[in-house]
């Protein structure tokens, strides 16, 4: 048992800032807080392209592949410091569908699409969800349909987060409509610019865009079919795990709870007292550190065990529930430390500290649901992690 | 980072696991229970933890023990918190012996520690003193020089298991600046107990002093290097408590999964019902953060603790986990009670014993708040930053 970073992890958490530091230009972050952080501008493109020139964006992926072999841990460090930088890397393109793509996609796509991932030139959104599809998501409806070599794909998708801005949607479908539901889903790559493919805006409360999509006889070609014919559900499923912990990864929040403390014992109130000299800010920050650590062990052990190959998927879903949880909670209460300037955005005149602790209230609505709901996770951990018999929905 | 036990530690858990898990039975602690109050001592399992060499894990060699650190001790001290043995694990070993053998002298190591090791002798901490809000000040705990030695005044409270102790480790006030820590035998002249009944039937005393002699060769810490001592003592009770509510949080658990899996009405198990799924749940993702919080104290203990950052990073670690130990046990405990329904409060199953360990760890020196309250105070100071 250890609980310190070795000195290459440190070296390379060292190099990892180091790199963001100067990646992040006060232009690009400008640009970014108008995009609601979650990129697609011009300079966020570049810097995009310099992370693939410079070898920083599939660095988990073996070498042969243009990546840097790096371990579960050394990759959740890497995402720490993107998320500390505040740079809206695709990490799901870059590690769960990339993968996916990459090992089992016809070789067409291997040329033309995965070197792109790598160089930073290529987005891909991701078409699961449906209208009637969200937490069984394996009920999805959207079809895909065989005319001779080709597949006709016919349906709709929601959340189909930056598809507005993707080259791809990387999509489910059914392909056996009598076949138990999870054993009829087959795994695609659509270009968008696909005839009779087309989307609108989904606007929503956190101020991010996100997209309903729609598949109106899309004609495919064969090798546009990823895997093995019916076998879409193993794909999807494959990647859960390091989704789950790229979603709560702690570096979201360690570098906004330091600048949090730095403001709370620098700021004065009007009788002359500093923010920090109040009992309840202070116990209010040590609610937010206590947290923080408790996550940051969590997310390193469950790092650890993906490399040991003792990953336990009740930990996974323990990560994501009480990650999510604890950001909402203590999103909540660093507003309060704040007062009332938490609620103004961030465009808005004297916003300051408060208009991030605003944007992330907005932003954090989703995280409880998304990436798996939290009332499933828990299903998981009562099922996985303490052998309790679960009730007939699962089955 | 690494996350796996090494063999020997491994080796240590599991010798542990068995001795108490097939000895701590439920014929064993109904004897106890059947006892007065300050006699629930279960002097049988000390002698076959002695028997093993547990006691002496982190005893020197040159002392009797096995020369482990204090992390190899915390696997005990977990398995202790999962049977609910009624030994003095936490207050001899963790507490008095560690803080001995950090501190003390030669002659007051080869005088004590070996006695621990094979199980011969006892020994506690009296820390903790009525309406104070720390439990490194000592301040109504007062020591005068005299002569070589020093005259001890004040109360002590909360002292475990003082009644069946051979010595006491002490704290006590020199002057508003200075503090010392010495070695006081509860025999000895000026020196009463009273035993006090507590929530887990753990015995325990108030210790009054009065003009009690402390001699010369008792003195284990003085001037800066008695606050370091008073420090480190404090740093292992509270890492003690942390890592035994971590297993008899996972233990209390484990047996609501289990029975709400046997449990049917509705002619299903209840546990098939989301809403008991979903609380179990978190009772697990509670005893997942106390364990890896308590993991992180012990293991920091166990490691140099010399320079500036690495003493706060073991107080802040020690704070955090604690207040991991009050949150997890309180909310653990009532969750396991409820899912049980009447059988958790019946006598006859084991689980009452659980939730009343639980609220007394939860309280052991300094609550959920107050930890808070001092880190807090420490984020004032240095930031505490997330690295």
């Amino acid at each position: 048992m250890h609980f310190h970073l070795t000195t290459k992890q440190r070296d390379l958490r060292d190099e990892f800032r180091a790199y963001f530091d100067q990646l992040m230009t006060s232009e690009l972050r400008t640009e970014l807080e108008k995009t609601t952080g979650e990129g697609g501008g011009p300079l966020y493109q570049q810097a995009m392209k310099k992370m693939g020139t410079d070898g920083y964006i599939a660095l988990s992926w073996p070498e042969k592949f243009g990546g840097r072999g790096l371990s579960a841990l050394e990759q959740y460090m890497f995402i720490e410091e993107v998320m500390r930088a505040g740079f809206p890397f695709p990490f799901l393109t870059t590690e769960s569908v990339g993968p996916m793509l990459r090992d089992n996609a016809s070789e067409r796509i291997q040329k033309e699409v995965v070197p792109g991932i790598v160089a930073g030139t290529v987005n891909i959104a991701i078409g699961y969800s449906e209208p009637s599809a969200g937490t069984d998501l394996a009920s999805l409806q959207t079809k895909a349909e065989r005319d001779g070599d080709d597949w006709i794909i016919n349906g709709q998708k929601m959340w189909t987060s930056l598809c507005h801005m993707a080259d791809y949607v990387w999509l489910a479908a059914r392909t056996d409509p009598d076949a138990p539901k999870h054993k009829g889903i087959s795994m695609f790559l659509l270009p968008t610019n696909a005839e009779g493919f087309s989307l609108s805006p989904v606007h929503t409360l956190g101020g991010v865009r996100t997209n309903a999509t729609y598949y109106d006889n899309v004609r495919v070609p064969g090798d546009a079919l990823v895997g093995e014919l019916n076998k879409g559900w193993k794909l999807i499923t494959s990647q859960l795990n390091r989704e789950r912990l790229a979603l709560v990864n702690v570096g979201f929040f360690s570098e906004k709870y330091n600048t949090l403390v730095k403001w709370a014992q620098e700021s004065q109130l009007a009788d002359g007292r500093k923010v920090i000299d109040l009992a309840w800010v202070r116990t209010h920050l040590a609610r937010i550190r206590t947290g923080l650590e408790a996550l940051r062990l969590i997310c390193y052990k469950l790092a650890w065990q993906m490399d040991s190959n003792e990953l336990n998927m009740a930990d996974a879903s323990a990560a994501k529930v009480y990650g999510t949880e604890l950001f909402v909670e203590i999103y909540r209460l660093a507003g309060e430390i704040i007062g009332q300037h938490s609620i103004l955005r961030r465009d808005s005149e004297d916003a300051n500290l408060g208009g991030n602790i605003e944007n992330l209230y907005r932003t954090a609505s989703i995280i409880t649901f998304g990436g798996g709901a939290n009332e499933v996770q828990r299903d998981i951990i009562a099922a996985a992690g303490l052998w309790m018999p679960i009730g007939s929905r699962m089955g | 980072m690494k996350f796996s036990l090494d063999e020997s530690q491994a080796q240590v858990r599991e010798l542990a696991n068995k001795i108490l898990q097939e000895q701590v039975t439920e014929e064993r602690l109904r004897d106890l229970d059947a006892r007065d109050p300050g006699q629930r001592f279960d002097r049988d399992i000390w002698s076959q933890l002695a028997a093993a060499g547990l006691l002496g894990i982190a005893i020197d060699e040159t002392y009797g023990g096995m020369g482990f650190d204090f992390f190899a001790l915390s696997l005990l001290l977990e398995e202790v918190g999962r049977s609910v043995a009624a030994v003095p694990a936490a207050t001899t070993l963790a507490g008095a012996a560690s803080v001995i053998q950090k501190y003390g002298s030669d002659a007051q190591k080869q005088r004590l520690l070996p006695a621990v090791a094979v199980g011969d002798s006892v020994l506690t901490v009296a820390l903790s003193e009525a309406m104070s809000s720390s439990n490194i000040t000592p301040l109504t705990t007062n020591a005068v020089a005299d002569g070589a030695g020093y005259k001890l005044n004040g109360v002590k409270h909360y002292v475990p298991y003082a009644e069946h102790a051979d010595w006491i480790v002490v704290s006590a006030a020199v002057n508003a600046q200075e503090n010392i820590l010495v070695l006081l035998d509860p025999k000895q002249t000026g020196v009463s107990l009273t035993s006090i009944n507590t929530t887990n039937a753990e015995p325990q005393s108030i210790l009054h002093m009065q003009d009690v002699v402390i001699a010369a060769d008792n003195i284990l810490a003085v001037s800066q290097q008695a606050g370091e001592a008073i420090q480190y003592a404090v740093n292992c009770m509270l890492s003690a408590y942390c890592t035994i509510q971590t297993g008899a949080t996972d233990a209390a658990t484990r047996m609501t999964a289990k029975y709400t899996g046997e449990r049917k009405q509705f002619n299903v198990p209840i546990a098939s019902f989301q809403a008991v799924a979903q609380r179990a749940a978190d009772a697990y993702i509670d005893v997942e953060c106390l364990r890896l919080c308590s993991q992180q104290a012990a293991c920091l203990l166990s490691e140099s603790n010399d320079s500036l950052s690495e003493q706060r990073a073991i107080n802040d670690a020690i704070s955090i986990a604690k207040v991991w130990a009050g949150d997890a046990g309180h909310r653990v405990s009532y969750t396991a009670q409820h899912l049980h329904g009447g059988t958790g409060v019946d006598r006859e199953y084991p689980l009452w014993r659980y939730c009343l360990l639980l609220r007394q760890m939860e309280f052991a020196m300094g609550c959920t708040q107050q930890h808070l309250n001092d880190l807090g105070d420490r984020i004032a100071e240095y930031s505490v930053a997330m690295a």
